[in-house]
């Protein structure tokens, strides 16, 4: 049987080697998708705004700077025309005017206000604005002012430390393209059989259809973690994911591989539902998208609606996403038993399903 | 040129009903990357969050209220912090908030009064939205309820009358890389089955010339994405796009299909191979959707993603559909220049078409 598994594995690595615009393609959506985040992260979490300080006197230069330094805005200090320019040209996304009458209206024991002109394309950065704007506000030193105390927050985190922007979303990235790697490059690998004509010399041959799935899953798991451990390993050296152990690394080659056999499988078994290329590649990259959104995509799934939640606890990335994002980023996956034991009943499940679809494929 | 265009056109069309379940896939994959991405930003809205109240007064309640008016969480009640506790453990809620005993009584006597926030901080981005989300409620119950704890007092001034919704916004750059995805497919798959059969030889052979070959292909590629696209375009109005903008949107919907169509001709040429075409159609679309600014303007990220962002399509095209539905023009180019770049893309599009059309046709040491 290890014969046949292994010969399966061989021929089915060797198409895949054989094609180095297969390879490419295999290696390409997780570069472009590491570029974009990379990209992406720059911008995020603040907002480009033009500062106006109208105001004279300490207080106002005192108001100016601390919005100037606040971690929520990318504020450039400009005069009254250069920021309506900047407006205007789409520099910005709001302006920030701190009045002439900031000073005496202070000393007078009364309120300023600061006002905030705001290019409300949409409501999620608008709101993202009006939530910053308190905040500084709530920062801009009042010397002299005897300052209540209002509303104090006491949080407490559940993890040790937020986790990047970059090495989360990473995660997410990885968990897709391991799914997506091991179904598509699985599914294309056994479609060939069908496409060439040789699926029948296969299963007529006296080896069991087991080892010729177990083959052709292995040969899909090599190449998603091919794919794995390119991302992972670029990801782990641009220092997206932190300090990782190697412990913990090798538990998170351990779940990637799992994932990528339980992609494999269902590309091998979809592929033998549909043997056809043209059937077979839409269905494999759509059905890694919806699984890899039903499990919540790039999100945590605290921000989904009850309904996908409920649909996100049976898919299997979802399990894979949470061991990888605790083994890589917080140092500790409390749930992994339960996540490798799910990835584990799906393999187990997909394996049991292989032959018999295969049979069928056979004889329709 | 025309008869062999519409020939070309007929052809295409008679292939497609002879492969139905191929055409019917490659329309529905648009819809498809409708229905996924909608799913994306079913996780961009509000956050879910446990609320505890345990004071009974009426301060409890307005700080609530204020909670609620911070257009940022999705609040549900729970009887007891240990069972809130129990749903962020589970990922079931991003945070709980408790309004602990005795707060009213705090505000009654002029502050402070404290909240308990318990974050699941998974990621620093979406735990800095809660924070700020829960500093945002806290200020306003504060400019109500204790004035003196804000000396700064803000106005905050609208451009537009309306503030287009998070969903309408990003279901449009959704539509628009649902478009790319469906040209890329249709146009692509369609020339590169061509080459991989043969049948492209038979177009060779006859006296038609590249450019009513191409042209045939386009338009009939253009026919069945547009079937997808309509369909998306529904989608995109049950996603809460604005139906008054349907009409005047009609034109641009169809140029920004036909740049799309034109590219797939490009890349199913340049390729000849499905197995290519389609998971490079599938990498390109996911970060396509990312530069065509899904959450605001380009121009708002960093100077790189812009300068990228600039050389695609998908970046003009999301700016003229939103010009269209929410009427305003969110591209830091003007109008003029973002339909020339749209124009330059089909043109240079069918030209690498009709080259790779070409050199296949062009005799080679005395042999075709």
């Amino acid at each position: 049987m290890l014969r046949v598994i292994l010969s399966v594995l061989r021929k089915d690595l060797g198409l895949f080697w054989r094609s180095p615009a297969v390879v490419a393609v295999t290696l390409l959506p997780p570069i472009i998708l590491l570029l974009t985040l990379l990209m992406e992260s720059a911008a995020v979490g603040s907002l480009p705004v033009a500062l106006v300080s109208q105001g004279k006197g300490a207080p106002a230069v005192r108001a100016t700077r601390t919005l100037a330094a606040y971690p929520g805005f990318r504020a450039a200090s400009l005069s009254p025309g250069a920021a309506q320019t900047a407006f205007d040209r789409l520099e910005v996304a709001g302006v920030l005017t701190v009045p002439k009458n900031y000073a005496s209206t202070l000393a007078a024991g009364a309120r300023p206000t600061v006002q905030l002109t705001v290019r409300n394309f949409n409501a999620d950065f608008t709101d993202d604005l009006l939530r910053d704007l308190p905040d500084a506000l709530g920062r801009v030193p009042t010397p002299g002012l005897t300052r209540h105390k209002g509303v104090a927050i006491a949080e407490r985190d559940l993890q040790g430390k937020d986790a990047g922007f970059l090495g989360f979303q990473m995660v997410a990235v990885l968990v897709l393209l391991l799914l997506q790697a091991g179904i598509v490059n699985a599914g294309m690998a056994a479609v060939h059989e069908w496409q060439s004509g040789t699926v029948k010399e296969l299963l007529l041959a006296l080896a069991p259809a087991m080892a010729i799935l177990v083959g052709k899953v292995l040969a899909g798991v090599v190449a998603a973690d091919l794919v794995g451990v390119v991302l992972g390993g670029l990801s782990l050296w641009a220092g997206f994911f932190g300090s990782v152990t190697p412990g913990n690394l090798l538990l998170a080659f351990l779940v990637m591989t799992l994932l990528s056999a339980v992609g494999s499988g269902i590309g091998v078994g979809l592929a033998s539902a549909m043997r056809s290329f043209e059937r077979l590649g839409p269905a494999s990259m759509l059905l890694s998208f919806y699984l890899f959104f039903l499990a919540g995509g790039i999100a945590a799934v605290g921000f989904l609606p009850g309904w996908l939640r409920a649909i996100a606890e049976v898919v299997p990335n979802f399990y894979g996403m949470d061991a990888l994002r605790g083994l890589l980023l917080y140092g500790a996956a409390p749930n992994l038993g339960q996540d490798v034991l799910v990835l584990g009943v799906w393999l187990a499940l997909v394996l049991a399903a292989g032959p018999s679809l295969l049979h069928r494929s056979l004889t329709r | 040129m025309l008869r062999a265009a519409l020939a070309v056109l007929r052809r295409e069309l008679w292939s497609g009903t002879a492969q139905p379940l191929a055409t019917i896939l490659a329309i529905m994959v648009p819809i498809n990357f409708l229905v996924l991405m909608a799913l994306f930003a079913l996780s961009g809205g509000r956050q879910n969050v446990a609320l505890v109240v345990q004071d009974r007064g009426r301060y409890a309640a307005a700080m609530a209220q204020s909670l609620a008016k911070a257009d940022t969480f999705a609040l549900h009640p729970v009887g007891t912090p240990a069972a809130g506790l129990r749903l962020v453990r589970a990922q079931h809620d991003v945070a709980m908030i408790v309004i602990p005993r005795g707060f009213s009584a705090s505000v009654a006597a002029g502050g402070p009064a404290r909240l308990r926030l318990t974050l699941d901080n998974l990621n620093h981005d979406f735990a800095e939205d809660t924070r700020r989300g829960v500093a945002l409620a806290a200020a306003l119950f504060e400019r109500q309820y204790l004035p003196a704890s804000q000396p700064v007092n803000w106005a905050v001034r609208y451009t537009y009358p309306r503030t287009v919704g998070f969903l309408p916004f990003l279901a449009l750059s959704i539509l628009s890389a649902a478009l790319l995805l469906g040209g890329l497919l249709q146009g692509g798959l369609g020339m590169a089955r061509e080459w991989e059969s043969g049948t492209i030889r038979e177009l060779m052979l006859s006296p038609a010339g590249a450019l009513p070959v191409l042209l045939g292909k386009l338009f009939a590629t253009f026919l069945l994405a547009l079937a997808g696209g309509l369909i998306a375009l529904l989608g995109a109005l049950l996603l809460g796009v604005p139906t008054q903008g349907v009409l005047g949107s009609i034109g641009p919907l169809l140029a920004v299909l036909l740049v799309f169509d034109s590219i797939g001709l490009a890349l199913g040429s340049l390729l000849k191979s499905q197995r290519l075409v389609l998971p490079l159609a599938f990498a390109a679309g996911l970060p396509l959707f990312f530069l065509s600014g899904p959450f605001g303007p380009m121009e708002w990220s960093s100077p790189g993603a812009l300068l990228i962002a600039r050389i695609f399509p998908i970046y003009y095209a999301s700016g003229l559909l939103q010009r269209s539905f929410f009427g305003y023009w969110s591209l830091a180019v003007p109008v003029g220049t973002a339909t020339l770049v749209l124009a330059a893309w089909t043109v240079m599009s069918l030209m690498a078409a009709g080259l790779a059309y070409r050199r296949a046709t062009a005799p080679r040491g005395g042999r075709w």
